[in-house]
């Protein structure tokens, strides 16, 4: 196995979520129990997921896991476990391998099977609450306060095409995988000077966010890893009239 | 954390440091005409192993004088024989196998022979793979890490009946089991210098009169006489150690296999004829990777042979569960009581530890 670094071997030796819920446990917190199990013994490794589903809004309001599995497994899953909590069942379901993937950092050539296997049991485990409604819940790409603020070197000599190319790779890591949770879909138009142009596809063209906290979410990001003078507007055509109004 | 506790010593030798020191005298004294005394060495690395009148061709590794005899058996047999088919254990080690599977790539084909319950490999299943193709068997005399002995003289029985070649490898083996090499018609022996303490990467292959291997490369400086000594020390060394194996290491495994059986592991190979360090145990319901991981952390070094240890355990019919919890630990002369003990509250401590990660994996 290779090297692991500092913050996977964190989550591998001090595991918060470590453990299951029990009927019991579930219904005296009026809570719905989902399981789910993903892996096999053929395969080498088995993972289960125990969700405490609110029947009122359809969230996580809590999860643990069980694996029987290598180490990296382990830091897989509690990384899902803390990306899950507090989204609803539908969010969980549009969880990526690619969110992971960027959670985990850089994830060892050998964990990217665990990786299916994981899906597998968040899927089985939601099924169980497929049922309850839920509301229309956001979830905002991720704050960039504080942090470092870098600069693309060289980003006034580069040419619209080539900006184009840098401002879509960031978006593609740092924003696409958490609209992606909400069924949305954001790509990049054109970039001229240090003008972005981005366009909505999916739920994003018809949520209010798309031009409030996402947008300023996405410009955070942007102005953040690439240039602080970059500013983000939305291609207006795209998006649904009632936003319009 | 506490100093290392080593109980991996067929993957990786502790270099000796008398050998290391000797290699250093001989390296500044040997540096010119070293070669004069090389052939003298060859002897008595090969007359310490019991054969006289053969040749001694070294390589950097056990793995890679594997691919050597495999490669020169392809260019100088298989090609002018058409004889295609290579026979290993299924459960063979990956630079056997491997190399094998690479040959496969030419016309080569790799015959994987079963083993039974007991890890080994008998005449019948050897028979029963036996065709008019077959030209080469290559396995391992004892297995590194289940410590399994295959019945040699049986399998050699069949090869000569068939005009089979056969290479032995004797790494896991030498200095820990009788072997009588002189009064076997083995085509090729290989075996690491590094299991044998030598501090410099070096393998050996042992060819009896009238075997043929080619060389590793033509022109290619040879090795130094520095290395020959370091390895004639290293087979010496081992050779003399062979009681203190059957006698002292033995009851270390013995007492190790106990502590272990008492925590409820299941523990694997006792019933057949085996090397006198090894131990096979599975603590079911904790994967064996993750135990290693903790084990680690610990200063506990054991190993599963990068996947090997469960694949050779399923091909014995151990059930899969069991064959993902087993782990192999390996002693060597150097081992002590106090370093068993310890290895063993090491082990009961994971147990305790990762016991609540997969208590109700199932559930």
């Amino acid at each position: 196995m290779r090297k692991l670094g500092k913050s996977l071997l964190g989550k591998i030796e001090n595991p918060r979520c470590v453990g299951f819920f029990t009927e019991e446990e579930a219904k005296a917190k009026a809570m719905r129990l989902c399981i789910g199990r993903g892996g096999s013994e053929e395969k080498g490794y088995l993972s289960s997921f125990f969700f405490l589903i609110d029947e009122e809004d359809g969230v996580v309001a809590d999860a643990k896991f069980q694996v029987f599995g290598p180490p990296l497994l382990i830091a897989i899953c509690e990384i899902v476990c803390g990306l899950i909590l507090r989204k609803n069942y539908l969010q969980v379901r549009r969880l990526s391998a690619d969110l992971i993937e960027k959670e985990v950092g850089e994830l060892p050539a050998e964990g990217a099977v665990y990786l299916n296997g994981v899906l597998e049991a968040i899927d089985t485990a939601t099924e169980g609450c497929m049922d309850i409604p839920i509301e229309d819940v956001y979830v905002a790409p991720p704050s960039m306060e504080g942090g470092e603020r870098q600069v693309y070197p060289g980003w006034e000599e580069l040419s619209g095409a080539q900006k184009k190319e840098v401002v879509s790779q960031v978006v593609a890591t740092e924003v696409a995988p958490y609209v992606e949770l909400d069924a949305g879909g954001v790509e990049v138009l054109k970039v001229e000077e240090n003008r972005v142009t981005i366009a909505y596809s999916g739920n994003c063209t018809s949520c209010f966010s798309a031009t409030g906290a996402t947008l300023d979410a996405i410009g955070n990001i942007l102005r953040h890893r690439i240039y602080p003078d970059l500013m983000v507007v939305p291609d207006m055509s795209l998006l649904d009239s009632s936003l319009l109004s | 954390m506490a100093d290392w506790i080593f109980l991996d010593h067929h993957s990786k030798g502790r270099p000796s440091v008398s050998i290391a020191k000797e290699m250093a005298k001989e390296t500044a004294s040997h540096w010119l005409f070293g070669e004069e005394g090389i052939d003298r060495l060859e002897k008595e690395i090969l007359s310490f192993c019991g054969i006289q009148g053969g040749e001694l061709r070294l390589s950097s590794s056990a793995a890679q004088s594997h691919f050597q005899i495999l490669l020169s058996h392809y260019i100088d047999s298989i090609r002018e024989t058409g004889r295609t088919h290579i026979l290993a254990p299924e459960t063979e080690v990956k630079s056997i196998t491997g190399g094998i599977k690479r040959l496969e790539k030419f016309e080569v084909q790799g015959k994987w022979i079963p083993v039974n319950q007991n890890g080994q490999i008998t005449k019948a299943a050897l028979e029963e793979v036996v065709r008019a193709r077959s030209s080469l068997l290559a396995l391992s005399w004892a297995d590194p890490l289940s410590g399994v002995v295959q019945p040699i003289h049986d399998l050699l029985e069949v090869c000569r009946e068939h005009d089979i070649k056969l290479h032995l490898d004797v790494s896991a083996a030498l200095g820990k089991l009788y072997l009588p090499l002189a009064n076997l018609e083995v085509d090729y022996f290989t075996f690491d210098g590094n299991l044998l303490g030598c501090p410099c990467p070096v393998g050996a292959t042992l060819l009896k009169k009238g075997s043929k291997i080619a060389p590793l490369g033509f022109g290619a400086p040879s090795f130094p006489y520095s290395y020959f000594s370091s390895l004639k020390k290293g087979v010496s060394n081992a050779l003399e150690k062979m009681d203190h194996y059957a006698m002292e290491v033995a009851r270390l495994r013995d007492h190790l296999e106990g502590l272990f059986s008492n925590m409820g592991g299941e523990l694997f190979f006792q019933e057949v004829e085996r090397l006198p360090n090894t131990v096979v145990v599975a603590f079911e319901g904790i994967h064996a990777e993750h135990l290693l991981f903790h084990l680690k952390r610990q200063g506990l070094i054991a190993t599963t042979g990068g996947g090997r240890l469960c694949e050779l355990l399923t091909k014995c019919g151990v059930k899969r569960s069991a064959a993902l919890s087993a782990i192999a630990f390996t002693l060597s002369d150097a081992t002590t009581q106090e370093e068993i003990e310890r290895a063993a509250e090491i082990v009961r401590a994971g147990l305790d530890s990762l016991t609540p990660y997969s208590e109700r994996i199932h559930a």
